[in-house]
């Protein structure tokens, strides 16, 4: 059969096989690629920010767009993906919503208060300080992230309140290397 | 490939229907792909590949901003503005990493004529070690960014939004605009509608073609065989296509010829080799090469793993090209099917990979995130091409004579009359059966013999006794389409 086949016959079956022999791998692609673009994203964690419940090149798995329609709204404690509203092409972060919109942060002493109310971070070491002192009035569609790891987090603290837009997803839990729900962080 | 040579009868046995090369294959392409997937779809948090910045020895940086909307920086155009629904902004990092330390650096953006300082709200970003920031308006068309003490990790960015209608966006700037804004749903309709599309105009092409070839069916029934050709070619002048239907008579036409015995065992079935008729026709040869290595038995076992253990069968392919050569060689068709279907399938297959790479490439327009939505319809409008344009009518006159003559036949066999028993109709059952089964009609055609004493032929050996007519159908007709959908299903691509 080989022996006489044409260049045209040589071409047509040649890219009959690859697309025989691929085509599931290429759906598998496609729907892998919606799917992450649009719905499940991994993202692997660089840096200490959300030490200890994140840690350095743990793999996360996060919910995209889920804010985006507006009927969901951010919670506060939600750890969510954000875009660094300096640079939102290039740089994301992973923070921990602690202001909502319209309410006032003020860091005073280490402590956090909320609407002027201390606010109890059950997530953070007890013995952990919150610095530099501040104080934010958020805008409607404005919300204050931190990172759970205070001393070495770039945060709302540096950068300011972050406006609804740059908040791409919520983080649903740690898949890799030891996994884990958010909810049991 | 199958090449024939491998004695699948010194294998050992099956345990569990797992066939190696197989689960060996399609295991690769999963672990390749998934590991594919990992690599494309993560990012790092609290990093970034950085490529873009206005950092230089000079400490002073200006930015230009025009009517227009198009930034410059220094005397380079670098950005444009981003439009957004409440206003437009110019939002852009513009020191990131400088590796040294910088006592202070100043950024001046300088507004075009129509556009006041005063009305536009601005701010300065800074992270990753920078002392102080300020922002100010210098003067009605300048705003000052400033930074103090500036890390060599530090990250600056300044911001500024611009009222809506200040700047005159181009005509391609405003489509862009607007497409961006456009919903998931308006997204969602085109890429239903291109291949909404596309089948409409397959099926009105179709449509024109079929008219245009029609086939005209004789009024009377034809009793008798419309010409002396192999069930396996009458199949495919009926259909255009060799699937596992002719497969399967030809199976059955080779028992009735005397070649080969099927053997029906309780739930079980095997093959055995008869006698060797040197009037095979080649196609045949190379099934029953398929069916038999150099035993003159195969069970079901022994053909499953022949079957099963290829990606491919190369015999399988060659017993296709067998019949469409035959078949074109007797001027039923004006070009060679099996080339045609494969120039279509080439064509549909380079618009499916095309798309395939606009939808990757797509992923880079983050503005436009639905934009792959586009690229999945065009994909599957190839899919569709593929299947559809495999059905256009390519018979020639004589083509479309014949299959008349065919249909007529086919209105013979699956007539509701029962036929009487005769002498001379002993044997008419088995005789047109394999034809019966490549014109869909077999169960139909058996029933018209349901008023005869049926006698069970010598090819088809049961070990079931008092065997009727149904039951002979009801054991028969399953294993040869079995086998004939397992022998199907492993043509090499462009073999279908």
């Amino acid at each position: 059969m080989s022996e006489d086949r044409t260049f045209l016959d040589k071409i047509l079956y040649g890219s009959g096989v690859v697309f025989d022999l691929a085509k599931w791998l290429i759906l598998l692609l496609i729907v892998l690629s919606v799917v992450n673009t649009f719905f499940v994203g991994v993202f692997v964690v660089d840096g200490e920010s959300m030490y200890p419940n994140f840690r350095d090149r743990e793999v996360v798995l996060w919910r995209k767009g889920v804010y985006d329609s507006g009927q969901v709204k951010p919670n506060r404690a939600d750890i969510v993906v954000v875009q660094y509203p300096g640079d939102p092409k290039h740089k994301k972060y992973v923070k921990r919503i602690v202001g909502l919109p319209n309410e006032s942060v003020q860091i005073s002493k280490g402590k956090v208060y909320i609407n002027k109310k201390l606010y109890s971070e059950e997530y953070l070491n007890p013995s952990l300080l919150t610095e530099p002192d501040g104080y934010w009035k958020l805008k409607a569609g404005e919300y204050f992230v931190m990172g759970d790891n205070r001393p070495n987090s770039n945060d709302s603290r540096y950068f300011g309140p972050i406006e609804t837009r740059f908040i791409m997803g919520k983080s649903i839990g740690v898949v890799f290397p030891r996994f884990r729900l958010v909810e049991d962080i | 490939m199958d090449t024939g040579s491998t004695n699948s009868q010194n294998k050992s046995p099956l345990t569990f229907g797992i066939y190696w090369r197989k689960l060996g294959f399609f295991g690769s392409f999963f672990i390749a792909g998934l590991i594919g997937v990992i690599f494309i779809s993560h990012f790092n948090a609290d990093s970034a590949d950085f490529d873009y910045a206005v950092y230089s020895d000079n400490p002073v940086s200006d930015i230009y901003l025009s009517q227009n909307g198009k930034i410059k920086i220094g005397e380079v155009a670098k950005d444009k503005v981003n439009i957004l629904g409440d206003f437009d902004e110019i939002r852009t990092p513009v020191i990131d990493s400088p590796g040294i330390y910088m006592d202070q650096f100043v950024v001046n953006l300088h507004l075009p004529d129509n556009i006041d300082a005063n009305d536009i709200q601005y701010e300065i970003l800074a992270i990753h070690g920078v002392d102080s920031t300020e922002s100010f308006i210098s003067d009605q068309r300048t705003i000052v960014y400033r930074a103090y003490g500036i890390g060599p990790s530090a990250t600056i960015s300044v911001v500024a939004k611009i009222p809506k209608g200040l700047i005159t966006y181009s005509a391609l700037d405003n489509l862009l605009f607007s497409l961006r804004s456009f919903s998931l749903k308006k997204w969602l309709l085109f890429s239903f509608l291109i291949p909404l599309i596309t089948t409409s105009y397959l099926v009105i092409f179709l449509y024109i073609k079929l008219k245009q070839q029609k086939v005209e069916i004789p009024a009377d029934e034809v009793s008798s065989l419309p010409t002396s050709i192999p069930p396996a070619v009458a199949g495919a002048l009926y259909r255009q296509k060799v699937t596992a239907r002719e497969i399967a008579a030809t199976l059955v036409d080779l028992a009735i010829r005397g070649n080969i015995f099927i053997l029906d065992r309780d739930r079980d079935f095997a093959f055995a080799k008869n006698r060797f008729d040197n009037r095979l026709l080649g196609y045949e040869k190379i099934l029953l090469s398929k069916i038999f290595t150099e035993h003159v038995f195969s069970n079901r076992q022994q053909i499953e793993q022949r079957i099963n253990d290829h990606l491919y069968s190369r015999k399988i392919s060659l017993y296709t090209t067998g019949v469409y050569a035959l078949a074109t060689r007797l001027g039923y068709f004006k070009v060679n099917p099996q080339t045609l279907h494969g120039r279509y399938r080439l064509g549909g297959i380079a618009a499916f990979l095309l798309s395939l790479v606009g939808f990757l490439v797509s992923f880079s327009f983050s503005d436009y995130p639905y934009l792959s939505f586009i690229w999945i319809g065009m994909m599957a409008s190839s899919l569709l091409f593929i299947g559809l344009a495999q059905k256009i009518p390519i018979r020639t006159d004589s083509g479309r004579s014949v299959t008349g003559q065919w249909l007529a036949f086919r209105r013979y066999l699956s007539s509701k009359d029962k036929i009487p028993f005769s002498y001379d109709n002993a044997e008419l059952f088995q005789r047109f059966l394999p034809y019966a089964i490549v014109l869909d009609c077999e169960v139909a055609w058996a029933k018209r013999f349901s008023e005869q004493n049926f006698v069970i032929p010598k090819w088809f050996v049961s070990s079931k006794g008092g065997f009727g007519l149904q039951d002979f159908c009801l054991s028969l007709f399953p294993i040869v389409s079995y086998i004939a959908q397992g022998l199907s299903s492993v043509r090499e691509p462009g073999f279908e």
